[in-house]
């Protein structure tokens, strides 16, 4: 664990459509950010060689001179099945960071996203902290896709909120390792929906929330508007598979969140607006 | 005792002898009814015994006591002829049956059986004739069971019994449901040697033809105490056989029961693989719908987000439409104040033309009414003046005549000469002072008639330009259909309208007046009674309403809702979007072979210029890595290497130093010495022209020295300006936080390109001259866009190009504000904006940049341009109308 180097997981599930396109632009905002040294790892699910390739092709136009040089790592698992929570913690295993964040790789940090909460962090004895993420959405053009407007949906929520729902984007925060004994952060890999929520109730277990810099605009969460944001294709249907995925994995959430509701003194609640599927597990409210 | 060895005797008999068959012989067929199978031990013991040469029973049904007759004659191999006499189709007490019993028993008999036995199908009657006379030894009635019918059967019987015969009836003991043998067993008992068993429903053993010694123990214990233990005896192993049949049953039951289950169990299994299949088929539908339906969503996604862009764009279109039918309506206001000052003009002029003859013929009549009057007044006194009068009449005949041929002017002077005379006349007559006086008083007279036919033509021209400016309001509202709701208003009016149209002429003309309300979220009496006195109550309320919505207020027009939702609700969701000339609908994009033609057409010879200022040694060479990997890119598109061109404002570096970072960089570099720092755009101006006028270049990529070039920016610039097909300015999207000016998402057509990654092609900066370098830093860009604008060149955008320029992490610097507020200023001169310029000024004064605006630096040198083309100063320094 290298002390001021921030890992910054990032999985990918294809590379079809505008997919590395997208992920470029997630590269450009790590490789402008302000913070050095950024470790990008990619973690993509069985791809094939070829695929490996063109990213690894991508990762290599770019300058990561004050960085680290971006890891590739493809889970190549034989075992059918969904494994994103495998996949992240097979990124959390190889991450050599101290501190620790996650970012889809259709969305952005800006520049100063990780200089201000690693900042905060190191102000704080919080083993996470969190800037506010805003939404961007986006329409599809000829030349690909054009913003239209933004706004800040996860603004003012609480940790009251949390509790009841996961109101933080998987790109809105970052952990420091080093506040947090071995083994955590790691998730559940039975986990086949609220990975993300799982690891931060995790972690609200063990550490405080720094939520300090929750007002300011630190990221961007690209909402498309054609429905590929994956967000928007983790809405599920009703079929057997998923609810029994949903099913299962709040099953295994549940003793984590009803405990930490009893340490804070609310009732017992039930996840009752469900988040779509994987790290895009926070949709914006309506 | 000597009952007891009397006993045993019998006993011995009784017992030793059945027990080789009846005791140990398993019962080969046991079948329902069972009513017979108890006395089947005492039938073996009897056919064992007896050895009949011939065996007759009469009603035989399923075969239990016949086929237990032959099964004792097969184990003992008995010489018996078996007969068995029934119809097979049953009786009232036997109940009725169909052929399966016959076929099942001959199916079971005939094979077994066939060679000594016979299944005779008739009636027992019928039989009679197949048996000689005392030819049978052994006969078991057993057909209908009433009193007549058995005894029929005995007594027809009766003479084919042979010497010795036995014959036994069954049923003996059931007298009820019309059963009649016991009283036949009763009459025949008491004449012949009988012995009855009492159990298996009861059978009575008779001898009528004599008594044979063998079956004497029987009849001896009969009606004695022996009889209950032989009963019993017998009983015991009828039992045997009823619970075999049970068991037998049972069994036949279970594995009914097995092989229902058996099926069950290979139906469910049938049904369970069905409803796999089912359900494999049903998950792969799910599976297809759901991806159909993934598909239609986005489609409709994609689809719902063209409609958006479609009606933001035809929304600017109405407010562009909107926007010119106000113009023509203030035209329409100017021409009425026309013809307002043309009216009163014609006030002044009242007497002009035919008014004046008018005038002048009334005050001629009028002179020579007051002569014919006070000529009546003098009859017979004087005739003096009747020859000067003659002369007057003469001169008004001529004027009528040339007033009648449109001669007005001659007609006035004849008019006026004819008056002239008359009051010559007149006075002689009269005197001086009457005479005008009265005149005087007509002459008013016929100028207030003048003048109030004037106005009533005035009204009539201000009627006529209301009609007019109130269809220019129409016409205004046409453009938004959505003012009226055409359902709700006809319900209203009472009457069914066509189409929008008719129902606003109606609301304009008579619906506004009545109150009627022309859309369920617009009240047109609370509208009037909110805004009074700030509405125009002449005009059409809906009118005044969207004036004022266009004017940024929020009035109250309904009980309801308030002013601001409904300002929301009719306005301000389309007023928030921007100009935005998104296609309608998604056109095809160019293809990938469309974009090749175009770059290969442009033949771009690209220089990649940056002004160092202060720049790390470290940051130079990251630098030069990064635009060299951008260079890649291009080469990998067939074209020319970009090369870079550098200066440094902070005089820092030379060329020597700048190349000794280059290490492994494959771009030429050049390096521009920098003779003072004088600002961003003399810079580039500088680089612009020894790139493009020394080295060659076609295209210059105007580049800050803080960011971070997306490797494929360059390459998405140049193909951007390739296929614009005319000189552009183009410029990169900023990354990570979007510029929120707004561009036109299928031309790519923005107000104005940042310079902070901007390709610039030659033509345009030997058009320009390139930045305006009055402009140290900031707002140059925007006045070289407006003057390539003005020019008839775009500025756009390359959505695709990335450059990651750090703006949101920038602290505070008031050098840096200064520079801005007085670009700001500056451009706001130059481009003839006062508003936002004195804002700037008051800016940089309270800010303490400057003690007073009077010690601004002066703007006497900016000459004030006349911009041909609508340049944006209402978003402040956005100079767009802003995405967010």
């Amino acid at each position: 664990m290298t002390d001021k180097v921030l890992s910054v997981i990032t999985r990918l599930h294809t590379t079809e459509g505008h997919a590395l396109d997208l992920l470029s632009r997630t590269l450009l905002s790590l490789a402008g950010a302000t913070w050095r040294p950024i470790q990008p790892v990619i973690v993509t699910q069985r791809f094939s060689q070829e695929q490996v390739a063109a990213v690894q092709q991508l990762v290599d136009r770019f300058v990561w001179e004050g960085h680290c040089q971006p890891l590739i790592l493809n889970f190549s698992h034989s075992s059918p099945g969904d494994h994103r929570s495998a996949l992240l913690n097979l990124g959390i295993k190889a991450a050599e960071g101290r501190y620790l964040a996650f970012l889809d790789y259709d969305d952005y940090v800006y520049e100063h996203a990780y200089e201000t909460l690693i900042g905060q962090l190191r102000q704080s004895q919080s083993a996470i902290a969190f800037g506010l993420c805003v939404a961007a959405y986006a329409i599809p053009t000829v030349h690909g896709y054009k913003l239209t407007h933004k706004d800040r949906p996860w603004a003012n929520q609480t940790l009251d909120d949390f509790l009841v729902d996961n109101i933080f984007p998987p790109s809105s925060f970052v952990i420091d390792r080093a506040r947090l004994p071995n083994g955590v952060p790691l998730i559940d890999e039975r986990l086949t929906r609220l990975e993300d929520y799982y690891l931060l109730l995790s972690i609200r277990s063990i550490s405080t929330f720094d939520m300090t810099c929750f007002d300011k605009p630190l990221t961007e969460y690209v909402i498309r508007r054609d429905g590929t944001t994956t967000y928007q294709l983790g809405i599920e249907f009703d079929t057997a598979e998923n609810i029994n995925a949903w099913q299962t994995s709040r099953e295994i959430i549940k003793p984590v969140l009803q405990k930490l509701q009893v340490l804070r003194g609310k009732p017992h609640q039930t996840l009752t607006t469900l988040p779509a599927a994987g790290m895009r597990g926070t949709q914006p409210p309506k | 005792m000597a009952s007891a060895c009397k006993d045993g005797a019998l006993f011995t008999r009784l017992m030793i002898l059945p027990t080789r068959l009846s005791l140990t012989q398993n019962i080969d067929r046991l079948v329902e009814p069972g009513a017979w199978v108890e006395h089947i031990p005492f039938l073996m013991w009897l056919m064992e015994t007896q050895r009949p040469k011939t065996f007759v029973e009469l009603g035989t049904h399923t075969g239990n006591s016949y086929c237990a007759a032959c099964q004792t004659v097969t184990s003992l191999g008995l010489f018996t002829r078996c007969w068995a006499v029934d119809t097979w189709r049953g009786d009232e007490h036997a109940g009725f049956y169909d052929e399966v019993i016959f076929h099942e028993l001959k199916a079971y008999h005939d094979p077994r059986y066939g060679s000594f036995s016979r299944l005779l199908r008739s009636t027992f009657d019928e039989a009679l004739e197949s048996f000689a006379d005392e030819s049978i030894d052994l006969l078991h009635i057993d057909g209908l069971h009433t009193y007549e019918a058995v005894k029929h059967d005995f007594e027809s019987w009766f003479p084919k019994l042979a010497q010795g015969g036995v014959v036994l009836f069954h049923d003996t003991d059931e007298r009820e449901n019309g059963f009649g043998v016991w009283k036949l067993w009763s009459e025949l008992a008491s004449q012949f040697p009988a012995f009855e068993f009492r159990h298996g429903h009861g059978l009575g053993v008779v001898m009528p033809k004599g008594r044979q010694k063998w079956l004497a123990p029987f009849f001896d214990v009969a009606r004695t105490e022996q009889e209950a233990e032989v009963q019993f005896m017998f009983a015991a192993l009828g039992r045997a056989n009823t619970l075999r049949l049970n068991c037998q049953r049972q069994s036949n039951e279970l594995d009914s029961l097995h092989h229902t289950h058996s099926e069950a169990l290979s139906r469910a299994a049938a049904v369970e693989e069905q409803l796999r299949s089912q359900c494999s088929e049903a998950l792969s539908r799910a599976a297809a719908v759901e991806e159909q339906l993934r598909s239609q969503y986005r489609e409709t996604l994609s689809r719902a987000a063209a409609v958006e862009e479609q009606l933001r764009l035809h929304h600017h279109e109405a407010q562009q439409r909107a926007a010119s039918l106000t113009d023509e309506i203030q035209e329409g206001v100017l021409t009425a104040a026309q013809m307002q000052k043309t009216l009163a003009s014609l006030k002044s002029k009242v007497l002009d033309g035919i008014s004046l003859r008018n005038v002048v013929r009334s005050t001629a009549h009028y002179v020579c009414r007051l002569y014919h009057a006070n000529r009546r007044s003098w009859v017979g006194k004087a005739l003096v003046w009747d020859d000067e009068w003659d002369h007057v009449e003469s001169l008004m005949k001529q004027a009528n005549e040339d007033s009648e041929r449109g001669r007005n002017q001659l007609a006035c002077e004849r008019f006026q000469e004819a008056s002239k005379l008359g009051l010559l006349i007149l006075k002689k007559m009269r005197g001086n002072v009457i005479v005008r006086a009265s005149l005087r008083g007509h002459v008013i007279n016929a100028l207030q008639q003048q003048i109030r036919t004037q106005s009533r033509h005035l009204r009539e021209a201000h009627q006529r330009f209301r009609n007019a400016a109130k269809a220019s309001n129409r016409r205004a509202l046409l453009t938004e259909d959505f003012w009226i709701e055409l359902d709700h208003y006809s319900r209203q009016a009472g009457s069914v309208f066509e189409n929008v149209d008719s129902a606003l002429r109606h609301y304009d003309v008579k619906g506004s007046e009545k109150g009627l309300d022309p859309h369920p979220l617009f009240s047109t009496r609370t509208f009037l009674e909110k805004n009074h006195g700030v509405i125009d109550p002449e005009v059409n309320p809906l009118v005044e309403y969207r004036r004022l919505l266009s004017e940024g207020m929020a009035p109250e027009a309904h009980e309801c809702y308030s002013g601001s939702w409904l300002r929301t609700y009719f306005w301000g969701s389309l007023s928030a979007t921007s100009f935005n000339e998104l296609p309608l609908g998604i056109p095809t994009p160019p293809t990938e072979e469309e974009r090749a033609v175009a770059f290969c057409k442009l033949q771009p010879i690209c220089f990649i210029g940056v002004i160092l200022f202060h720049t790390p040694s470290h940051e130079l060479s990251k630098m030069l890595k990064i635009l060299d990997h951008a260079a890649d890119t291009v080469v990998t598109m067939g074209l020319e290497r970009p090369q870079f061109v550098f200066t440094d404002n902070s005089f820092e570096w030379n060329n020597d130093s700048v190349l000794a970072c280059a290490d492994g960089i494959k771009s030429q570099i050049h390096f521009l010495p920098s003779a003072k720092n004088a600002g961003f755009g003399r810079g580039h101006n500088d680089l612009m022209q020894q790139a493009f006028q020394v080295l060659g270049a076609t295209h210059y990529l105007c580049l800050n020295p803080d960011g971070y070039l997306h490797p494929a920016a360059l390459a998405e610039l140049l193909k951007a300006a390739a296929l614009q097909g005319r000189p552009a300015l183009v410029e990169a999207l900023q990354a990570p936080c979007e510029h929120p000016k707004d561009y036109d998402a299928q031309t790519l057509e923005t107000k104005w390109s940042s310079a902070g990654c901007l390709l610039i092609p030659r033509f345009l900066f030997e058009l320009t001259g390139g930045f305006d370098d009055r402009f140290f830093m900031y707002c140059e860009d925007v006045d070289l866009s407006w003057r390539v604008w003005c020019l008839g060149y775009p500025c756009v955008v390359a959505p695709r190009a990335y450059f990651h320029h750090s703006m949101l992490s920038r602290k505070h610097q008031p050098k840096v504000d200064q520079w801005f507020l007085e670009s700001g200023r500056m451009l706001c001169a130059k481009w003839g904006e006062t508003k936002l310029r004195l804002l700037c000024e008051r800016y940089l004064v309270e800010r303490g940049y400057y003690d007073h605006e009077r010690n601004l630096p002066s703007l006497a040198e900016m000459s004030v341009l006349t911009p041909n083309v609508k340049v944006d100063f209402g978003n402040m320094f956005t100079f767009s109308t802003p995405r967010w």
